[in-house]
């Protein structure tokens, strides 16, 4: 264990590959987390990171999760969960890298970040204080001050830390001086954590490094450009609105390593701002245009070259037009998980391809959804692979996932006589058909889940290969291919709405009555029963 | 099927065997772990394989509601459904339908049950338990009996075994009209409640058929029965069945009653207890389960088990972090599946290794002192056990012994005493 005290620590970088007059353009990149000169862990951009649950992609079983290491080499953690019991248990793992430890997530293969809240999770909680932030947990509400968070990083050591911020989660409206007091409170915070010097003497340790900042001021422009100002202010003084330049002293900025847009408070408050509801699409379009104005005003003053991440955007159409408005780097999983939770196998491409296995299912406004929802009876008999390609064994699907590349490894040995006697080893498994998943669907059989986020998370990568290629190959054409994809898959995501209904309808009808039953067949042998959440999600 | 005695105990009446169908061999003995309706509780076909499973239990009853037969002779089969490429046995139904729907009547033609979907009366006759069977396509399929409750007195017990044998004359006969005796295996299961005497009759009968059954279950237990009668009549079926077919004790899954079954002559057991007790945090253990859920799991920052080549223990997966997943995550109910899909692997392949090697009684005292030491012995295990010839309390200073059940269960926080 002695090789723990000699490590540095890993060192993130980010590299425009394209040249752009226009900050706001899309572009190229590459992030690359050196842990020593051996290891480097490399996410190319526009590119994806993985939304989890305490460092889980909900679902994907450590196995699987070794199997897909190369399409998920990003995770993103929040911590505020761990707060449930003090000291929160990722902080005792021993050994070096903890937290990747405590996950189960190889450091030589995933770099982890971390933040606070889980920034998909918009519930409302109590207000923040003037030093501190709550976050929610099973057990209930927790405070955590900025010293805190400070020593959980050095303990937990992700490789990239998001900095605390106040972003409010109490109901919007927010008046003017809320959002300048969080802004204010926000900076401050920032400043200590960047320093590394704080007032309280028993934390040690170097400043943090590779540290992300959420781009604040809610829906008011002038309001995100005085915070991005903000950053660019003194790191000794760390106060916003004293932007005034002190010549020698070295601005906040130069300590970040990029910035992160939160899209699921934005769009909460934009809610209440335009009277549209959260849950619905229907307006999408105009949504996403308008946070991309929020986006722009923030990234005005900053320099072009440092990573831009995105968490919760809700469709391909989003994240595409925030590649193509502001430059957005890096997105989260979080929708096509989500879509994965509701029986959703996910099926589009950019750029758009011609050729298609069957006959696309369009609505009635000539759009294709971006997936299929498996739920749905149509599904019953349909033993093609997600993606729609044939029915024969060794069939090329056209998808690297679980579900659609089934692969067979060594089993386990248990005694002499099967290791005398290993059968089969080099045949190849067949694919997962779209009937078996519906069935494990209706049935609530949590394999279904597994088998689609697996697929959903590559179709994903694959769409932002396809991305890459474009700007890269044929950049003039990058807009007429997304406007080409605009035209031919609904923006609305109409079918993440169609299938989350189907979900409850299966979910309650199944869920709770099955373990009930379980319970009375077997009292003793199952131990005593579970949260009702936990039943929900495990079913039986 | 090809049925072969590889290696039997000096002293106790387990043996080894290899069981070669459609879909692979299988060594006996070995535990069948439950993939209910086509998936092993959040895992593949492909992760169960490598787990070291080579035979594994679909439910006939789940299977016939969803996804139904027409689809799985659209698909080409179970196996071809889900994936699964080894061996598969399916139960007739008609112990589900007892249990779970609720309004069963039998009658000779078959059992009257209530339609989960419609409510309608809807009849499963043994040839229509067969014929779904032949829709899954599994390579056992199991007889449809009348299923009494375990406890059940009185005049029922007999009557369900007489007409258990009957329902068998009818699922040879309709197995053996569809040509499929070739892929699919049909097994007989021996009824007769708790009585020796009825016991012994079925067993006559039973036997006498046996040109037609490739293989015999020992049905009609586990259902809170006191462990000395179960064992009594675990050990009278496995005496007297065939020497030459495999023999297939149904609903057992405590590592304690697998063990002593196979030493009485088992060689094939079913439960869904390791996977569903997995769900609810329970690691099994050669030292016993672990409730994972228990605070004093909480900063265990090592595997369930060291030595242990699942997934999850040699990937270093620590108590600590299943602890903090098991209520919340659905990876930590797979986590602890593959595990205990694992473990009860071991024990048998454990089994089968000492029984070759000559040394299951040693096998046996080994895995009852560290298994039960810290406690009591059970004592139905020891009498069971005694009665094959090994005494597992030899050269134990003054042993603790327990009456009734004796299960292990890691319940609460406290300290084992
Ligand atoms: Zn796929
Ligand atoms: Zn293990």
């Amino acid at each position: 264990m002695s090789g723990a005290t000699a490590r540095s620590p890993p060192v993130l970088s980010f590299k425009l590959l394209t040249a752009s007059s226009n900050s706001f353009s899309p572009r190229l990149g590459i992030v690359q987390l050196n842990r020593s000169s051996a290891e480097t862990i490399e996410v190319l951009t526009p590119g994806l990171f993985l939304h989890t649950s305490r460092g889980h992609v909900p679902h994907l079983s450590g196995d699987h999760v070794n199997r897909m290491a190369k399409h998920m080499p990003w995770l993103h953690a929040s911590f505020e969960g761990f707060l449930e019991t003090l000291p929160p248990t990722p902080t005792l793992q021993p050994g070096p890298n903890p937290l990747h430890t405590f996950i189960g997530a190889p450091a030589s293969r995933h770099i982890i970040s971390l933040s606070f809240r889980d920034p998909a999770d918009v519930r409302e909680r109590p207000p923040n204080g003037e030093n501190y932030l709550t976050g929610l947990t099973v057990r209930g509400v927790r405070k955590i001050v900025p010293t805190s968070y400070r020593s959980y990083i050095s303990a937990v050591q992700p490789d990239v830390v998001v900095a605390l911020s106040d972003i409010p989660f109490t109901s919007p409206p927010y008046s003017q001086k809320r959002v300048t007091k969080s802004m204010d409170r926000s900076i401050r915070w920032l400043g200590d954590l960047l320093r590394g010097t704080l007032s309280s003497k028993e934390i040690e340790g170097a400043p943090v490094k590779n540290v992300l900042v959420s781009l604040l001021g809610g829906t008011n422009h002038v309001a995100r450009r005085i915070f991005s100002e903000s950053l660019l202010g003194p790191l000794e003084e760390g106060r916003v609105l004293s932007s005034t330049r002190h010549e020698k002293l070295a601005p906040l900025d130069d300590r970040i390593s990029g910035y992160v847009l939160e899209m699921a408070s934005l769009r909460m408050e934009l809610a209440v701002d335009h009277f549209l509801t959260p849950a619905s699409m229907t307006h999408a379009r105009e949504q996403v245009h308008k946070i991309s104005t929020l986006l722009q005003a923030s990234l005005s003053p900053l320099p072009m070259d440092k990573l831009r991440a995105v968490h919760s955007a809700m469709s391909p159409q989003e994240m595409l037009h925030l590649i193509a408005s502001c430059g957005v780097d890096l997105f989260d999983s979080y929708w096509a998980q989500k879509a994965a939770d509701w029986g959703i196998a996910l099926d589009f491409s950019f750029p758009v391809t011609t050729e298609e296995h069957a006959e696309p299912m369009r609505r009635l406004d000539g759009r294709r959804d971006v997936g299929h929802n498996l739920y749905d009876s149509v599904f019953a008999y349909d033993f093609r692979s997600f993606l729609g390609t044939g029915t024969e064994v060794g069939l090329n699907t056209g998808c690297a996932c679980i579900a659609c590349s089934p692969s067979f490894t060594k089993p386990i040995l248990h005694g002499i006589l099967e290791r005398n006697n290993v059968e089969n080893l080099d045949e190849e498994a067949t694919f997962f058909t779209r009937a078996y998943v519906h069935h494990l669907l209706h049935t609530h059989e949590m394999s279904a889940h597994a088998l689609l986020v697996s697929h959903n998370i590559v179709v994903l990568q694959e769409f932002f290969a396809g991305v890459r290629s474009v700007l890269k190959h044929n950049p003039q054409r990058f807009a007429a291919e997304v406007a080409r994809f605009e035209a031919e898959y609904d923006g609305e995501m109409r079918i993440m709405e169609e299938a989350r209904r189907d979900w409850e309808t299966v979910d309650l009808a199944r869920g709770k009555g099955r373990l009930a039953r379980e319970r009375k067949a077997e009292p003793g042998a199952i131990g005593p029963p579970m949260g009702i959440v936990a039943d929900n999600m495990l079913g039986a | 099927m090809q049925f072969e005695v590889i290696a039997k105990c000096h002293t106790t009446r387990a043996r080894v065997s290899s069981m070669t169908m459609a879909h692979g061999t299988t060594y006996l003995p070995t535990f069948m772990p439950v993939a209910t309706q086509g998936a092993l509780k959040g895992l593949t076909a492909q992760q169960v394989e490598a787990l070291g499973v080579t035979l594994m239990l679909n439910n006939t009853y789940h299977l016939n509601l969803r996804p139904g037969t027409k689809v799985l002779d659209a698909a080409g089969g179970a196996h071809k459904f889900q994936g699964w490429r080894k061996n598969l046995l399916t139960d007739s139904g008609g112990f589900q339908m007892v249990s779970l729907s609720s309004f069963t009547k039998i009658t000779e033609e078959g059992v009257l049950f209530a339609s989960p979907f419609t409510g309608e009366p809807t009849m499963l006759t043994p040839e229509e338990s067969i014929g779904i069977q032949h829709s899954i396509g599994a390579d056992i399929i199991m007889q449809l009996d009348d299923v009494v409750h375990s406890l059940t007195t009185g005049p029922r017990v007999e009557e369900a075994m007489w007409r258990s044998i009957r329902w068998l004359d009818r699922c040879i006969a309709k197995h053996k009209s569809s040509g499929r005796t070739d892929r699919q295996n049909l097994f007989a299961i021996v009824q007769g409640g708790l009585s020796p005497d009825l016991r012994q009759k079925c067993l006559d009968e039973m036997i006498k058929r046996k040109p037609d059954l490739p293989g015999y279950a020992i049905g009609g237990l586990s259902g809170g029965e006191e462990k000395d009668v179960f064992w009594q009549i675990v050990k009278l079926c496995a005496e007297q069945l065939p020497e030459d077919r495999p023999r297939y004790c149904m609903g057992i899954g405590f590592a304690e009653d697998l063990l002593v079954c196979v030493a009485l002559g088992v060689d094939m057991a079913d439960c869904v207890f390791p996977t569903r007790t997995a769900r609810f945090g329970v690691a099994l253990t050669n030292d016993g389960p672990l409730n994972l859920r228990l605070e004093r799991h909480r900063t265990s920052f090592f595997p369930i088990d060291e030595d242990c080549p699942c997934p999850t223990c040699s990937s270093g997966v620590s108590r600590a972090a299943l602890h903090d997943l098991v209520t919340r995550e659905t990876v930590a109910a797979q986590a602890i599946t593959q595990h205990n899909v694992v473990f009860q692997a071991a024990v048998m392949g454990g089994a089968r290794d000492a029984i070759m090697e000559g040394r299951f009684p040693q096998y046996l005292k080994d895995f009852f002192r560290r298994y039960f030491a810290d406690v009591a012995y059970p004592k139905w295990c020891v009498d069971a056990l005694r009665s094959v010839g090994v005494d597992i309390l030899e050269g134990i200073e003054n042993p603790k012994v327990v009456e009734g059940k004796g299960a292990k269960w890691e319940y609460s926080d406290k300290a084992p005493k």
